[in-house]
């Protein structure tokens, strides 16, 4: 059986019984919704284990799949039935928030009519996230969602479900972006916590003019690899195999792969996400790189140009420096 | 390259990709290409075509009212189409492909290579599905793990989603439709896997006389929009072309004079498909390891400095006319 959707999604957990505070739960996940005879099926499956924890039948309209406004970054959303006060919160877990939205409207879509095609509903206006609230009711599948004037029956504001954000923003660079299996689970909220603080920091960050599509042009790829032919080398093997060349391949073999569109597409996903949420700490340490040149284009501009300083005191090591110009 | 990062990219509707895409599901004798014109002399280099796929997307949302497409919409089932609605919606490419595919009749030939056949994965689908209605077969398309395993193979440079299960891709392949056009026994179809059932458009006399009627029939339907406000672009998918230039090179009655032009075209064509492969190749493996090696390289050789710079020049000129443009 076929889901209709499926998002990558965590699940937030009540603090107690009747605790005012949620906080997100690390475990990786998936939120789908499916059509079973007919009903519509909501079920939350664990990516760790594969199994699934929560199963919900929602008949249209009964359900509401919003944003939880009080959650500063945003990845937060409630079920919420209209026929029981049921509430059950989930936070996106997609690397990137851009598809968040879409994912909102989809899901808020099907809950009204399993009939509807995601992706057809027009968005929001970005540019007025704040009139999210206005929304029309029921949402019409592919009618713009502003276009409505008169006052919606809002869903009452969860005001009580504030999800947990740790108090003084502590910075984003701490690394414990991991929320990958296998921790001890005392940390996992801890850790997803802050996993909810660095998508924030990422959507906060000091906006840069330099685009990474820019910075590693196509010309400049080949001015690098004309200046430093013995780049040749270790580029090879990161290469996909089957491109057909020659055993040995020089610079100029290479060039004409590296400047290739599906490389600036690369590197525009990369700008992309670091400006979108920033890059897991993990990614760049292994990389040599500070985790601080995950949380933004900027940071992973400045981690780079910080590679050509020698490090500590004394004379540049490399001679490569001389190259230079 | 385009100005929004979450856009469809332009390379994921690259008629390469759709030739590999076909190639992998085991269709054999096609290939897709890109058609820049519809005038005869262009499309007299690519016969014979056995479809078309129109992909489009609103520029503005004024596209709300009318549908755009003239044509009655008729049972598939009784009309002997084949015809799958987009049940998921990752799969808008890949539908299309196959909805054209699967009404191309096989043909024989006395050369192997210039044989069209379906092959034995999509025979099978066919004999499966046959007598299913459209919903069914979209059904059966998408639950089919090779043909996704095959579509998504093709998005794998940009893996920003770090874990499998998220789909980069999605939001990019919404913003088109894909809408396949071809003549089904004797009648030309328009098949958008959005729509219920197949659009049936005019009666369309043997050979290759139905481009004609679809050159109208989709002419008019972009005459419907208002200027300026639809992005599209057109694809074909033809028989494939080297076997055809080969054999037609090594038979000793081909005139010397044709056999220059033909020899130029078979240049064209293997160029176009190395250079396929090797999009390809890039496509379905993950490059970011090299963009990384590459920025530091840029970094330990002292040059990412400049470059960064300029780049930010660029950034602010950029940004600049943007704010003069918003002050008009």
């Amino acid at each position: 059986m076929s889901a209709l959707i499926s998002i990558p999604a965590g699940r937030c957990h009540r603090r107690s019984e009747d605790s005012k505070w949620i906080d997100p739960s690390a475990e990786k996940g998936l939120l789908e919704l499916s059509l079973e005879d007919d009903l519509l099926h909501l079920w939350w499956k664990s990516r760790v284990s594969g199994a699934t924890e929560d199963e919900l039948i929602i008949f249209p309209g009964e359900a509401t799949f919003d944003k939880v406004e009080q959650d500063p970054s945003g990845r937060t959303h409630i079920l919420k039935f209209s026929s029981s006060d049921q509430k059950y919160f989930f936070w996106f877990q997609r690397a990137s928030k851009s598809g968040d939205v879409r994912a909102q409207v989809d899901i808020n879509a099907l809950l009204q009519d399993p009939s509807y095609t995601p992706g057809s509903a027009l968005l929001p206006n970005p540019s007025t996230p704040q009139r999210n609230q206005e929304r029309s009711w029921p949402p019409t599948p592919g009618a713009p969602r502003l276009s409505h004037p008169e006052p919606a029956p809002r869903a009452p504001a969860p005001v009580a479900e504030t999800p947990t954000q740790v108090a003084g923003s502590s910075t984003a660079a701490t690394g414990s972006m991991d929320v990958d299996e296998g921790q001890g689970s005392g940390h996992q909220e801890e850790m997803a916590r802050l996993l909810v603080e660095w998508a924030q920091h990422g959507g906060l960050a000091v906006e840069e003019d330099a685009r990474l599509t820019d910075v590693l042009s196509p010309a400049n790829i080949s001015q690098l690899l004309t200046s430093h032919p013995d780049l040749a080398s270790s580029l090879t093997p990161l290469l996909p195999p089957g491109l057909s060349l020659p055993s040995n391949p020089t610079a100029s073999d290479l060039i004409p792969i590296l400047t290739a569109p599906q490389f600036t597409d690369a590197i525009a996903s990369l700008d992309n996400a670091l400006r979108s949420g920033g890059l897991p700490g993990g990614i760049l340490r292994d990389l040599g790189l500070p985790e601080s040149a995950g949380t933004s284009v900027k940071g992973f501009l400045d981690a780079l140009i910080g590679l050509s300083k020698p490090e500590g005191e004394g004379p540049p090591a490399s001679d490569e420096r001389m190259d230079e110009d | 390259m385009s100005e929004d990062p979450s856009g469809w990219s332009l390379t994921e509707s690259d008629p390469q990709v759709f030739t590999q895409l076909l190639r992998d599901l085991g269709v054999k004798g096609l290939q897709v290409d890109d058609l820049y014109s519809l005038d005869s002399s262009t499309l007299e280099t690519l016969k014979p075509i056995h479809a078309l796929i129109f992909l489009f997307k609103y520029v503005e949302s004024s596209g709300s009212s009318g549908e755009g497409t003239s044509g009655v919409e008729v049972d598939p089932l009784e009309n002997g189409v084949w015809f799958a609605n987009q049940v998921i919606n990752n799969s808008c490419g890949t539908l299309a492909a196959l909805n054209a595919v699967m009404n191309i009749r096989p043909q024989a030939s006395s050369n192997p290579d210039e044989t069209v056949e379906l092959g034995p994965e999509l025979d099978n689908l066919r004999d499966f599905g046959a007598g299913m209605g459209s919903q069914d077969l979209g059904h059966i398309l998408s639950s089919s793990p090779h043909i996704r395993e095959v579509h998504n193979s093709f998005s794998k440079s940009s893996p920003f989603a770090l874990d499998p299960t998220a789909f980069p891709d999605r939001e990019k392949e919404d913003a088109y439709h894909f809408v396949a056009y071809l003549p089904i026994n004797g009648i030309l179809y328009e098949l958008d896997g959005l729509r219920r059932n197949p659009i049936m458009h005019a009666p369309v006399e043997e050979g290759d006389a139905w481009l004609d009627t679809a050159r109208e029939t989709i002419e008019s339907r972009i005459g419907t929009y208002p200027p300026g406000s639809l992005m599209f672009n057109l694809l074909c998918v033809r028989s494939a072309a080297i076997p055809r230039l080969q054999r037609l090179l090594n038979d000793p009655t081909t005139p010397a004079e044709v056999r220059f032009q033909l020899q130029d075209q078979l240049e064209h064509e293997r160029t176009k498909s190395q250079r396929g492969e090797m999009e390809n190749s890039l496509r379905r493996h993950n490059l970011l390891p090299t963009v990384f090696a590459l920025f530091k390289a840029m970094g330990e050789k002292g040059v990412i400095g400049k470059a960064v710079e300029e780049a930010r020049a660029k950034g602010k000129d950029r940004k600049e006319r943007r704010a003069a443009k918003g002050e008009e």
